[in-house]
């Protein structure tokens, strides 16, 4: 190759790369300068609190939204007639837009008397209109996959038309009628609406606090779509945040980016501290700790998993000790309603091979319960984030008796659990050789390897029984456990409303509980139990009953109660005035409704590109002279 | 063939006028060429049956596996009763044979109705991909031009620096590229460019959506295109422009590096090639600059394989982007499809897989068009 040809060029190829390297500094530098401040607060934009998590919100219509990214949104902006005791971790009922209430002496009609302050951030007052016409709007769009069919069924008519076979997705005109006719929700006079149960149901003020209950304005639904019964309002699935009586009102909603809510200033109760709300959608959780370490984030969503990024181990782990490892965090860990993972027990499975139904056998439950260490599931799967299986009843509702679980519960016991076996090989339930699949789904790691702890532990046992692992996608998983066709698989459930009512059928009553019924049991008594406790309005009387389940279920081992999830919060330690309650959708940000806010700092960082521009200078200048060399 | 010999090349040169004014010309007789038009009307015909064959994969293999119920209830929501169950499998015709299941399908297709994006609050699928589809081709277009860009010019220089230190480097470059995942190198990225460089208190760039949430407060911008620096500039909202610039530059280049990678072993090895032959060693044996050889004689022909990787690529940039919409949170059509399979939501995830065959399909007709104009030899027909 020619050396000298090159020289002309390279001068150019020198020249070219200067002008290339003065333009990106000056356009970067220029982009700083114009776009960023010298400094910066310690704490930045006081009056926002930046939430960063997953999961897009799904609808901002209260009478369909049934999720947790929805649910959050909706409570900061929209608000139902009654709600909890705030700000704490309480589940009694106390006012919020009605001021007060009287039950009828057979526990089936409701008489709400509206607070005459309460008003939409439009400024138009809350009327009984609106109550009645929120009520009968959730009932009639009646979405199969809403909340509707779990919390407002025991309303007087409801039932009907939200069982009716051909009232979603069309307008069943009779069925509308007939539910209207029956008188469910009834205008008494504008600051007075009642509202007739079909039957007395002790609960049914927890159910009104659910998000499905909140107050729209009948004025401003009927000017965007109105109602057309068995389907969605389109605009009202976007916009219904925007005018609510909460203290905050939707101003931004960009499909996974960000929802962003702004101070109600016409907020009819206490206003709230901070001006803004913004929700950011980052599915990565490395991204998330990132920005919440850089301070871009004010509170993230971190999983278990990820606990010992943000806390100390050690100290988390030997005495429950949340020490932040970062400074500037904070970081709580708090019970949770959400009774979750556990296994059920299928005691209708069937060895296709031998016929053996082992699971019909009492003591191989028995065995199960016993093979299963909780104790290191919780501390090395979920990382201490739980604590062991209560039975159906999550603690601190009310049911919960800690007293009798605790002398139900079973502990990890190999001896015991060797014995129980035995007992059951002895019996004839199994022989030797007896192979059964534990299943759960694709990409639960905490589930995969909870298959793997137990089935580790009934093989060190040495009773002739051994236990495989199988995951399952999603949708196999749930055919196959709706056709009861697994033997062992995990199950859980997630609070609507603060009552054991939402729990216990789910898990004891064979005739419509939805895992019960998987899990092929049913005993005719102990649905009488569930079914009673629902309407019994004597409170001593109603626990009684739900001990006696909560000890049937300890006593038959259909479950293996595994564990009840902790609530992590991580947040930056600016954030002032939070508090959990385990009712809340999203405890992250919901108290920012209850006077949570950012303190003001007033420390400044300052921003400075000159160590950068050394940094390249460093880098480059020393490297110009070879080029120019060989160029020459 | 007789070159010019002045010392530019179609890429720098100095009077590139009437090199580009030659080559508008030829392109422009390519395009207005009957023939031409004939061999695009043919192309796009043929894209009808593999579409029809994409949409058959999609939709079996999104049928035999399971319970089809299941595409209509997520993994969270586990409460259904069983006559709720029973109601969307006969509103979805789910008991009826595959073959009637797949006719609704296509002519729902045909009708404009994609089906219901479960994964996007219900919004019909031909709305969600209007919506995210921009962020993706913009993300997809600047990683392009970040890849073509650096690759090739790196390319070149290591074939010619052969067994040079450049040369070595270039290599492990690309080694580096091809083989790190992406959403590590993107995770990296983040760590050096958003999170040191903040905590340090110095410039940074951003660590991950299309613009900064309180620029977006500031200057709320009108969506025309959807491509937020295009409508940065046509509405002179500057502040956009300049923020979702910033914010492409990292996604960007996670993206980029692979196909960067690839690009620069391609293009080496086809340069090597090239360099060998008898043309090139007569036109250096008639004195021409190096630069001239290179430029003007050996790259265009060492171009050709590079430009039908670039075509290829252009379609693995867009199913890449899954991952790297991931990580950056850049709310693009990967992130939704991502989305659309965890919670099995069938019509997305084959409205995704039909618009990225047709991207596909339609980025390898103009790799084929680009071909003609790069060496006249080619050609169509």
């Amino acid at each position: 190759m020619s050396e000298k040809k090159t020289s002309g060029t390279s001068k150019k190829t020198l020249a070219a790369l200067v002008i290339i390297v003065i333009i990106v500094i000056a356009g970067v530098g220029g982009y700083y300068y114009m776009y960023l401040p010298s400094t910066r607060p310690l704490v930045p934009n006081p009056d926002t609190l930046v939430h960063t998590t997953f999961g897009d919100v799904d609808k901002m219509d209260p009478a369909v939204a049934y999720d947790t990214a929805s649910g959050q949104i909706i409570e900061l902006t929209m608000e139902t007639l009654v709600y909890y005791k705030l700000p704490g971790a309480s589940t009694e009922i106390a006012p919020k837009l009605a001021k007060s209430w009287d039950v009828s002496p057979d526990g089936k009609v409701y008489t709400f008397h509206l607070d005459e302050t309460a008003k939409f951030n439009d400024g138009s007052p809350v009327t009984a209109e609106d109550v009645k016409y929120s009520i009968d709007r959730a009932v009639l769009i009646g979405d199969p996959d809403g909340p509707a069919p779990i919390l407002l069924i025991h309303i007087l008519g409801a039932a009907d038309y939200l069982y009716c076979e051909d009232c979603w997705q069309n307008t069943n005109q009779a069925a509308v009628d007939a539910y209207l006719n029956a008188g469910g929700v009834k205008v008494i006079d504008p600051l007075t609406v009642q509202i007739t149960l079909d039957a007395a149901y002790a609960p049914f003020l927890s159910t009104m606090a659910y998000s499905v209950a909140s107050v729209v304005n009948k004025d401003l639904v009927e000017a965007n779509g109105g109602l057309t019964p068995g389907f969605y309002n389109e605009w009202m699935n976007q916009h219904a945040t925007e005018v609510g009586t909460g203290p905050f009102k939707l101003v931004e909603w960009t499909p996974k980016q960000r929802v962003v809510v702004e101070r109600n200033e016409n907020y009819w109760g206490t206003p709230a501290k901070l001006a803004r709300v913004i929700v950011n959608e980052v599915d990565e959780v490395g991204t998330r700790e990132l920005a919440l370490f850089a301070g871009d984030a004010d509170v993230i969503t971190l999983p278990a998993t990820n606990l010992f990024d943000v806390i100390d181990k050690d100290k988390w782990l030997s005495n429950k000790e949340v020490v932040p490892i970062k400074p500037g965090l904070s970081v709580s860990m708090d019970p949770t309603y959400t009774v979750s993972p556990n296994f059920g027990l299928n005691t209708k499975w069937k060895d296709p091979v031998t016929g053996a139904m082992p699971l019909d056998n009492k003591d191989f439950r028995y065995g199960m319960s016993y093979a299963f260490d909780y104790k290191t599931f919780i501390d090395t799967v979920v990382n201490g984030a739980a604590i062991q299986g209560v039975g159906p009843i999550p603690p601190g509702m009310f049911g919960y008796n800690e007293e009798l679980v605790k002398s139900l519960q079973f502990s990890y016991s190999p001896d015991k659990a060797k014995e129980y076996f035995l007992k059951a090989k002895a019996a004839g339930a199994y022989s030797d050789g007896q192979t059964i699949t534990l299943y759960y789904n694709t990409g639960n790691e905490a589930r995969r390897r909870g298959c793997l702890l137990l089935k580790d532990s009934v093989a060190a046992l040495g009773v002739g029984l051994t236990l495989e692992v199988q995951e399952l996608d999603w949708p196999t998983f749930l055919a196959k456990t709706r056709a009861r066709e697994l033997p062992i698989f995990f199950i859980g459930w997630a609070p609507d409303f603060a009552d054991p009512d939402d729990y216990v059928p789910v898990f004891a009553n064979g005739e419509i509980g939805t895992f019960a019924r998987r899990q092929g049991f049913n005993n005719p008594e102990i649905n009488a139990k569930v079914d009673e406790a629902a309407i019994e309005s004597d409170p001593a009387k109603r626990k009684a009953l739900y001990d006696e389940v909560t000890t049937w279920l300890f006593q038959e081992a259909y479950t293996i109660w595994v564990g009840v999830p902790l609530n992590i919060h991580v947040a930056r330690d600016w954030v002032k005035g939070w508090f959990y309650n385990p009712m809340f959708a999203g405890p992250d940000i919901v108290p920012a409704a209850y006077g949570m806010y950012k303190e003001e700092r007033t420390d400044q960082v300052a921003i400075t590109i000159e160590p950068l521009a050394l940094v390249i200078a460093a880098t480059v200048v020393p490297t110009l002279p070879n080029y120019a060399r060989k160029g020459a | 063939m007789r070159a010019k010999a002045h010392s530019s090349s179609s890429f720098f040169c100095s009077d590139c006028s009437a090199t580009l004014l030659a080559q508008s010309v030829f392109l422009l007789r390519l395009v207005s060429s009957v023939k031409l038009r004939h061999y695009v009307i043919r192309r796009l015909l043929l894209m009808i049956p593999v579409l029809i064959g994409v949409s058959m994969m999609t939709f079996t293999l999104s049928h035999v596996i399971g319970d089809p119920v299941a595409a209509y209830i997520s993994s969270q929501d586990v409460k259904l009763s069983e006559q709720q169950i029973q109601r969307i499998v006969e509103a979805h015709h789910l008991d009826d044979p595959l073959y009637v299941q797949y006719f609704y399908y296509i002519s729902d297709l045909l009708r404009g109705d994609w089906g219901i994006s479960r994964t996007d609050s219900d919004r019909p699928v031909i709305e969600s991909i209007q919506r995210y589809f921009p962020a993706t081709a913009e993300l997809t277009m600047v990683s392009m031009v970040f890849a073509l860009a650096l690759g090739i010019p790196i390319g070149i220089i290591s074939a010619v620096r052969k067994d040079r230190p450049e040369d070595h480097a270039t290599r492990v470059f690309s080694l580096v590229g091809v083989s790190m995942p992406v959403f590590w190198l993107a995770l990296l990225l983040q760590y050096a460019f958003y999170y040191q460089l903040k905590i340090h208190n110095l410039p940074n760039l951003p660590s991950g959506g299309r613009v900064d949430q309180f620029v977006w407060i500031d200057n709320p911008l009108h969506v025309v295109t959807g491509l937020y620096t295009v409508d940065g500039l046509i509405t002179g909202n500057f502040a956009i422009f300049f923020d979702a610039l910033v914010h492409l530059i990292l996604p960007g280049f996670a993206l980029s590096y692979v196909f960067m990678a690839v690009f620069v072993r391609m293009m080496r090895s086809s340069m090597l090639e090239v360099m060998r032959q008898d043309y090139i060693t007569l036109a250096r044996s008639k004195g021409l600059s190096e630069r001239v050889v290179i430029y003007r004689h050996a790259l265009r022909n060492a171009m050709i394989p590079t430009v039908t990787v670039a075509g290829l690529a252009f379609g693995g940039l867009l199913a890449g982007a899954v991952l790297t919409e991931t990580v950056f949170s850049f709310p693009g059509i990967g992130r939704w499809s991502v989305s659309a399979i965890v919670r099995d939501d069938i019509a997305s995830i084959m409205g995704f897989m039909l618009i990225i065959a047709v991207v596909y399909m339609l980025a390898n007709l103009i790799v084929d068009l680009l071909y003609a104009w790069i060496d006249p030899r080619i050609r169509l027909g």
